[in-house]
């Protein structure tokens, strides 16, 4: 799988939503993306691509491309 | 003041070793320490909650001496700077801190000695006054408050009247004898023949629960702090037959709080009285009757019997209408005789005539149950004690001449702005060394600029968006 | 039963600030039990002032709101810890004991009130591990003081959550159940089906008149929650 098909796939599983509305999702559109969905959001992507991220980085992920600007700084090229 | 022949053979005070002392034998040990002692003298008293401290402070009162209440923990160089000050002839203090004191032990009982200093009778006592207690004492500066036999009595009686107070109470300590709250449940007690059960423990220990309940205690007072921390004690599930009375001063409680222990009250069938007050007006302004504790939530009652409230404005003059905020005035026998600072101010007469402006901004509503609204100068409750933010600020400036610094906050909250990171944690730390208080109560904080208008002065509304920031 | 803490265990209940967690503390002598530590500048005073000297700490489930205080608590104690074998496995990795949720919930509500809580709260935090000393699967019986426990292993909310019942008393539900709001199972590791075919089953089992004491909000009886529950 490439890294934008983990990526999108995390969103897609935790929120239960297709690949579209996947893509242009923020915290908060869904009622699945809560906080507490949001913890889910970020285990997912975590196991996915295996790392650790900063809690800062956590909060700032608030949308699916903000999201892949925040990954790049961990070496996830999309 | 007592009449303790009345109760001969009640018992008076109970200690945690199970030590006891009748009526009677209080009265025995009165006489001892009087014969010791020419009356009209001056005595520092360094107490603790513990019958030596209280014979000292009972005889005195008994006897005409004139005592000055004191934390026997506190800081060496503020006793010294006391001392010379008022030049105490006596000083009564435990056992175990004789030595730190030049001068002749002249009496020994209950652990405490009599000391006689090289002072004679420096300074003339007013006829009239009773004792001397500090007011905001922990921050450093020589002021006590001048009560009178008079004040005394008058205040005495209202709260054991009020609170129907008879010999069949036992009330446990929670508060220092020194503080004028601890000081006036022990002196209405002692009026009605009750049985006082002394302790220093406080109710973050488990002994102080041991003895509560060992002893059958009937009721327990608090300040804010206090009720906090029973309600951390998880205090409703415990089992407490005997309690009957709850009483709070000493600032004013969060609302929910109040409506907890109120609830708490009806459904148990005991009591809880919300109570006003400061040392300046001996002890006790107002009360809560228990009956209206929770229908008049966050209210602090009406005049104790024999007081009367007005509420003044800006002009001075009388509010009439309800719902608007003026300075509360009170009018009682228990106004005391004004402020002592320095040795010359014990020999001042009746300085009030009666009446005291209390400093607190508040209204009434239609039912005549008066609200407290804000203080009008710089002074907080921390956990109970009164704190001068000015005071404050001149106390840090006396050790760090070189800080700029701004003190501000709210009851049980001191905000400090310092314009030097690097001594935040120091400062905090002097603090708490210097005033006794709980750390919890210190927020000290860098602030670049300390803000200030044209003429120099601090505009200290200014500083509360800062309250926590990270700046 | 009106009163169904007997005065015996010296019990008290501290909230932490952020998130509103509970944190039990018993002391008898110079031991303390902690339940679900977070620092708290007033329990340790409380330890302080009944000159304890050890400490026993157990968990009712791995997250950090509920295991923040026990770096704490192992500086300054002759400490042992004990816990659900999944929860040991958790807290014994640092990722595992980020304060997401907290720092999460802190920046929500600075955006908005335009404070600064969650820079400051970050600041003050250190990673930590933690270190069990006793763990067990399903079901477990610790005598601690003469104070009569048994743990019950009750996944749903994390996998390693358990319920603690004290002398038949009381019980802490971590966040396994809680009288003023629903359980979460959405967190990772939380399972909505092991809550309601394992753990559902067990707290029923018990006596209704057990005193819960959650891991948030208030304490209420075992059978007025379930009765909102089921």
């Amino acid at each position: 799988m490439s890294n934008l098909e983990k990526y999108t796939n995390a969103f897609v599983t935790c929120f239960e939503v297709d690949e579209e509305t996947a893509k242009r999702l923020k915290y908060q559109d869904i009622s699945a993306w809560d906080s507490v969905g949001h913890m889910g959001l970020i285990a997912a992507l975590e196991e996915a691509f295996d790392i650790m991220m900063e809690t800062d980085d956590i909060i700032d992920l608030s949308s699916f491309e903000k999201g892949k600007e925040i990954l790049s700084k961990y070496g996830i090229e999309f | 003041m007592w009449n303790f022949k009345s109760f001969e053979n009640n018992i008076a005070i109970v200690e945690e070793n199970s030590n006891s002392v009748t009526y009677a034998e209080l009265s025995k040990l009165c006489d001892d320490f009087l014969q010791h002692i020419p009356s009209r003298s001056l005595v520092f008293n360094l107490s603790s909650n513990c019958l030596g401290a209280l014979l000292g402070y009972v005889a005195c009162v008994q006897g005409k001496n004139v005592t000055l209440m004191l934390d026997d923990h506190i800081d060496k160089e503020l006793l010294s700077h006391f001392i010379l000050t008022y030049k105490p002839d006596y000083l009564w203090v435990p056992n175990n801190k004789n030595s730190e004191f030049g001068g002749r032990i002249v009496f020994s009982e209950c652990e405490y000695s009599l000391i006689k200093t090289s002072y004679d009778h420096e300074y003339p006592l007013y006829d009239e006054l009773a004792l001397l207690l500090t007011t905001s004492g922990s921050t450093g500066s020589p002021k006590f408050v001048r009560q009178s036999y008079k004040n005394l009595e008058a205040n005495t009686r209202a709260i054991a009247e009020y609170l129907h107070l008879d010999a069949s109470e036992r009330p446990i300590t929670t508060l220092p004898m020194n503080y004028t709250y601890g000081l006036s449940i022990i002196n209405s007690h002692l009026m009605v023949g009750a049985t006082i059960l002394l302790t220093d423990k406080t109710l973050m220990q488990r002994d102080f629960w041991n003895f509560m309940s060992d002893q059958h205690a009937t009721s327990l007072g608090g300040v804010p702090y206090t009720y906090e921390m029973l309600n951390r004690l998880m205090f409703f599930r415990r089992r407490l037959p005997d309690l009957r009375t709850m009483t709070q001063a000493g600032g004013k409680l969060l609302p929910e709080l109040h409506q907890k222990f109120a609830e708490y009250a009806e459904k148990e069938g005991k009591k809880f009285v919300v109570m006003y007050g400061q040392a300046e007006a001996t002890a006790r302004m107002a009360y809560l009757p228990p009956e209206m504790s929770l229908k008049k939530c966050g209210s602090m009652g009406i005049a104790i019997p024999g007081g009367k409230f007005e509420l003044h404005d800006e002009n001075n003059q009388v509010i009439t209408d309800t719902e608007t905020v003026g300075e509360l005035v009170y009018y009682g026998d228990n106004v005391t005789l004004g402020y002592a600072l320095s040795g010359e101010d014990l020999a001042k007469p009746d300085e009030r005539h009666g009446v005291l402006y209390t400093g607190d901004m508040a209204k009434f509503d239609k039912d005549g149950y008066f609200y407290v609204v804000g203080r009008k100068k710089r002074f907080l409750k921390i956990f109970g004690n009164r704190v001068g933010l000015d005071e404050t600020e001149r106390l840090i400036k006396s050790k760090y001449s070189n800080v700029e610094c701004a003190c501000s906050g709210k009851d049980d909250a001191l905000y400090v702005f310092v314009n030097n990171s690097d001594l935040c944690s120091d400062i905090k730390k002097y603090l708490v060394e210097k005033t006794k208080l709980n750390p919890v109560a210190f927020h000290v904080q860098f602030l670049e600029q300390i803000p200030k208008n044209e003429v120099g002065k601090t505009m200290y509304k200014e500083l509360e968006k800062f309250y926590d920031k990270v700046c | 039963m009106k009163y169904p803490l007997s005065n015996n265990p010296f019990l008290s209940c501290f909230v932490s600030p952020e998130i509103s967690s509970n944190m039990y503390v018993l002391i008898k002598g110079e031991q303390a039990l902690v339940i679900d530590p977070h620092e708290n500048l007033e329990m340790q005073s409380l330890l302080e002032q009944n000159h304890v000297k050890e400490v026993t700490v157990f968990l009712t489930h791995e997250h950090p709101d509920h295991t923040s205080g026990v770096p704490f608590l192992a500086k300054n104690y002759q400490l042992k810890l004990i816990c659900q074998q999944k929860c040991a496995e958790a807290i014994a990795e640092k990722r595992n004991n980020r304060p997401i949720m907290i720092a999460f919930i802190l920046a929500i509500q600075d955006e908005k009130n335009g404070t600064h809580t969650e820079q400051k709260y970050l600041k003050t935090f250190k990673e930590y591990v933690c270190q069990t000393d006793i763990s067990f699967d399903k079901n477990f019986s610790y005598d601690w003081q003469g104070e009569h426990f048994i743990f019950y292993h009750t996944p749903g909310h994390s996998q390693g959550s358990c319920c603690i019942m004290m002398n038949n008393e009381a019980l802490f539900t971590g966040d396994s159940l809680l009288a003023d709001y629903p359980v979460i199972t959405r967190f990772p590791g939380g399972n909505v089906h092991d809550y309601k075919n394992i753990s559902l089953p067990i707290l029923d089992s018990l006596s209704s008149d057990l005193l819960v004491l959650p891991g948030h909000g208030k304490s209420e009886k075992l059978g007025k929650i379930l009765k909102g529950t089921l």
